[in-house]
């Protein structure tokens, strides 16, 4: 029997905390525990053995700290682990005693918030998982990963270097989340979603508050689950570490766990033999709790909360797709994040809850733009994402790096999508969009739609991926060009609802397509369909129109419990959008005030007005050319801050707002200057390699483009190499780097160095916190920048402005 | 190593932050109310942890030993000054707290620069509050932290270690600075109850 049937069959036992068990033993505070299979093999043999006498199944060999980050000999560590835990199974005779390669987290954190790549997490769990094929074990045990993402790479190398079974256990602290902010349903939803073998939690709390995670881990997955608590919370007695939940309270309280249907139980940190020994004896008798079937829901995640669809109808932003959005495809060839994660906000703000991601465009590099899109965005926004992109590479990739369970956008009726599209849902989890099309194109009845979407779910389960992962879009066809299509749309919503039992979305607005007056038409097909049924709709969050009908339906559908929802929706609509709300000039939402021209663009960008300075522009620019607006009121305001700051007459903010300002009024004065006319020179901005800390970089960015700059940002922790090809790709002479620490300082000097060698005209700025003339004279560069005024100024006198 | 939580949530110093982004004195209504509204969300937002650990004080030729090796700092060694006995802790205000300043970056730097600068002020509050809470009734020295005066900031390695910090999610890069941005490591000595 192997050690997952093992663990459907009957209550399995672990072993209990490996490292307190050391510690006794004279394991010093902060020594790698793995190193104990080389210097104290008998030690770590005897612990086994204790374990083994208490009566447990399954010991976790000690390898937790073997990787390649914390010892250069793991794979020797992993191997005598390994080695000496099975030399103690073997001598057991009364019973099968199962070994585990149990792996600890790298101890290091993972880009975006950390340094680490994904993919070089995922070589160094490989690395491990491949060492530990010089010796054996029945499965691979993640223990107390307090990161998704971190356990992602874990599961990916894995799948990619082992057939062992998976268990994975996080850690949980007392309000049931880990670290990173992540819920068990999320986990659950992520790991299901790759198809581990069990789920679990382990260390952090004592087994009182693991209870509660247990619960919710039971409620969430189909998986076998396993549990492994702290004897309680540790404090000092006398020198020594004494935890406060002895072995008799323990025990009691893990019967609770096999009582609501834990499948294993096992103690983590203070918990001894002695401990196990008693939670053996308490818990063997108890009957077997049949795992009450998790409910054939669908659910995707993000790194923070599960998102269950198909329980009331939900939002996918559509601002995230090139087609038709001329200023999205610009920022897309310039991989101008900035515009990009701004509309993820805006979308999220307005009460989106998933984001669609759509990057593709012919002249850009969509795998890694759609890899650095979903990174970029998963930093800033909790919300799930849907992986929208035909090409499958693109797909694969974004499917590794995402912290979750995505939506994927999408798989249709042709047997070529298919087999490209169901191999990356299964290795990497997702729930898929299905469109009823196929090799004879869209059918035009609904009861063709309904067939091409079972060829779709019953091809699916061969690559075992199950009904509940699949979400069918009948697709909405233009009414403008067959008047019957948004019927047969609607009809096929009902049908494949009710006959095949799966959720439904929407592309809601192509139904308009080349009508006026789009989102009357819109708002009108987006209640019907939600009245058919429809799951999910993807749609511009940001279309008042389409807020009005969602809030609506949802209260008149009794999905908002004393209109609460509602209410809210409504009173927070300011006066002129009720008013115009009939004869909207476009769908948004904006709150138009009336402006004056008599009050000045100089005005406003003096004060750091920024929706007012934009309208003015956009007046102005009707009957005055726009470089003389630039010239005449754009820089003169900036001039005047500029030097009330240098003054010391005026604060940051006051220059950051009228930047802000200026900034808006330059993006709405760009549309009628031939491109690049309006940029007084390319600048690049990086912080430099090793160093995370960039507010200072951003301060000086959004002056420099204020200014009328055009500025490539590179971000934080940024390679000398990397600053060099920016510099080549985009022909850029003027470079401007940021440090925060003196650790740092030497990624200063070798970015300049290396510049130097391959630009000779290369122009180099220095500034940071731990920056000063005399530091930048050593790092090579040109000139020193004290803040964001006089990089303006450097700038302003090497473009010669 | 021990963990602790705060017992209620941890709110910035709105004046310190101001302090710090250089605008004591700028009294502009609109900026003030920016930073309060800033301040709440924050507090929301932050999932502060910390943790610390006893550590005996060894001397030799004048020299502290906190269980690393001597340490080279006059600083270290005014602030153990009379103890035999040191508190080493870390204070985090957690990963949410990155995001949440990164999200801000792109809505404007302003705005950055606010919820940074209230997020440096609420770790401290947190550090304090950590601090007090180590230090119960007993008699102790002001805390230092490495990376000021002569107390080297290759020291946080060390002190990370100990703390098993990892624990708490506290990771250190290579060039010292520690991750979540918003995290404190710091000791102080500990005086003989009488």
């Amino acid at each position: 029997m192997n050690i997952v049937e093992k663990l459907k069959s009957s209550l399995t036992y672990f072993d209990g905390g490996f490292g307190s068990m050391l510690i006794e033993r004279g394991l010093a505070p902060g020594e790698n525990s793995t190193l104990w299979n080389l210097t104290h093999p008998q030690t770590v043999l005897d612990i086994h053995r204790e374990y083994i006498n208490a009566g447990v199944d399954i010991i976790t060999a000690n390898t937790f700290g073997a990787n390649p980050l914390k010892a250069i000999n793991y794979a020797e560590c992993i191997k005598s682990g390994l080695d000496i835990a099975n030399k103690a199974a073997l001598e057991c005779s009364d019973r099968k005693i199962y070994v585990a390669l149990d792996i600890g987290p790298l101890g290091r954190l993972l880009k975006p918030l950390g340094d680490l790549e994904f993919e070089e997490a995922v070589s160094h769990f490989a690395n491990i998982i491949n060492a530990a094929k010089e010796s054996s074990c029945d499965f691979i045990l993640f223990e107390t990963f307090s990161d998704s993402l971190e356990t992602k790479a874990a599961v990916i190398a894995a799948k990619e270097n082992s057939n062992l079974p998976i268990f994975v256990s996080n850690s949980y602290d007392e309000s049931s989340r880990m670290l990173t902010g992540t819920t068990p349903e999320a986990m659950c939803a992520m790991l299901e979603g790759m198809s581990v073998d069990a789920v679990g939690m382990n260390c952090s709390v004592g087994p009182a508050q693991m209870l509660k995670t247990a619960k919710r881990l039971i409620e969430a997955t189909s998986l076998p689950v396993f549990a492994c608590p702290n004897a309680g919370f540790p404090h000092e007695e006398k020198g020594t570490t004494v935890y406060d939940v002895g072995e008799d309270e323990f025990s009691d309280i893990m019967r609770d766990f096999v009582r609501i249907g834990v499948n294993a139980v096992g103690g983590c940190c203070g918990t001894t033999p002695t401990y196990m020994r008693k939670v053996i004896e308490k818990s063997r008798n108890i009957l077997p709790v049949a795992r009450r079937p998790v409910s054939e829901r669908t659910v995707i995640s993000s790194w923070a909360n599960a998102l269950y669809i198909g329980e009331k109808p939900l939002l996918i932003g559509e601002r995230i797709n090139p087609t038709g959005k001329p200023k999205l495809k610009e920022a897309l060839r310039r991989s101008d994040f900035e515009y990009i994660l701004k509309e993820a906000i805006a979308e999220q703000d307005a009460g989106a809850h998933i984001l669609d991601i759509n990057v593709g465009l012919p002249e850009v590099d969509e795998v890694s733009l759609m890899s650095e899109a979903v990174t970029r965005i998963q930093a800033i926004s909790s919300l799930p994402l849907q992986l929208d992109t035909v090409n499958p590479e693109a797909l694969e990739n974004a499917l590794r790096i995402y912290n979750g369970k995505p939506l994927i956008n999408s798989v249709n009726g042709k047997d070529e999508s298919m087999e490209k599209v169901f191999p990356l849902a299964a290795k990497y989890g997702g729930a898929i969009i299905a469109l009823t099309i196929d090799e004879n194109g869209i059918p035009s009845s609904a009861r063709e739609r309904a067939d091409i979407a079972r060829k779709i779910i019953d091809k699916a389960a061969e690559f075992n991926i199950s009904k509940k992962d699949i979400i069918v879009d009948p697709l909405a066809l233009a009414v403008s060009s067959d008047i019957n299509s948004a019927k047969i749309t609607l009809d096929s919503i009902k049908i494949i609802k009710e006959e095949l039992g799966v959720c439904v979305s929407l592309g809601v607005s192509n139904i308009s397509f080349g009508l006026p007056q789009r989102d009357f038409v819109n708002g009108s097909f987006f209640a019907m369909a939600l009245d058919r049924g429809l799951d999910l709709a993807i749609i511009n969050p940001l279309s008042f129109e389409m807020q009005k009908v969602y809030n609506t339906f949802l209260m008149l559908n009794s999905m908002d419990e004393g209109c609460g929802n509602y209410i809210n929706f409504a009173s927070n609509i300011k006066a002129p959008e009720v008013a115009t709300a009939a004869l909207p000039e476009s769908g948004a939402m904006s709150d138009k005030k009336p402006i004056s021209l008599n009050e000045g663009l100089k005005k406003y960008i003096v004060e750091g007005i920024s929706k007012a300075a934009a309208e003015c522009a956009e007046r102005l620019m009707e009957i005055v050319d726009p470089m003389e607006v630039i010239n005449r009121e754009v820089i003169p305001a900036l001039e005047y801050v500029g030097g009330e700051f240098e003054k010391k007459r005026m604060y940051l903010p006051q220059l950051l707002m009228s930047a802000d300002a200026a900034k808006a009024a330059f993006e709405v004065l760009k549309k009628k200057i031939p491109a690049g006319n309006a940029e007084k020179g390319k600048i690049i901005l990086a912080t430099v390699r090793g160093d995370l800390h960039d507010i200072g970089k951003n301060i000086v960015k959004t002056v420099l483009q204020s200014y009328g700059y055009f500025v490539i940002d590179l971000g934080k922790d940024v390679k000398p190499e990397a600053v060099l090809e920016a510099a080549i790709t985009n022909n850029v002479n003027f470079v401007g780097l940021s440090a925060l620490m003196t650790t740092t300082v030497p990624s200063m000097k070798d970015t300049i160095t290396l510049l130097k060698a391959n630009i000779p005209d290369i122009f180099t700025v220095v500034g940071g916190a731990v920056v000063n003339e005399e530091c930048a004279k050593m790092v090579g560069a040109d000139a020193y920048s004290a803040d964001a005024m006089a990089t303006v100024r450097i700038a302003d006198k090497y473009f010669g402005n | 190593m021990r963990v602790i939580r705060p017992e209620c949530r941890i709110e910035p110093r709105v004046n310190e932050a101001i302090r710090y982004m250089k605008c004591t004195g700028f009294n502009d209504s609109d900026f003030i109310n920016k930073v309060n509204t800033m301040a709440n969300t924050l507090s929301e937002s932050i999932l502060p942890l910390g943790c610390y650990h006893y550590v005996n004080i060894a001397r030799e030729g004048g020299k502290v030993d906190i269980g690393f090796g001597k340490i080279n700092s006059r600083l270290l060694e005014r602030a153990l000054e009379g103890c035999d006995r040191a508190a080493l802790f870390c204070a985090t205000l957690g990963q949410t707290t990155d995001r949440m300043i990164e999200k801000q970056g792109n809505i404007s730097s302003l705005d950055q620069m606010i919820c940074d600068a209230l997020a440096s002020s609420a770790v401290e509050v947190w550090a304090d509050k950590i601090e007090e809470r180590i230090k119960g009734e007993l008699i102790t020295n002001p805390r230092v932290s490495p990376g000021y005066g002569d107390f080297s900031i290759e020291y946080q390695r060390d002190i990370l270690k100990i703390l098993e910090a990892e624990r708490i999610g506290v990771y250190l890069l290579p060039s010292m600075q520690m991750l979540p941005s918003k995290t404190v490591s710091a000791i102080f000595g500990i005086k003989q109850v009488q």
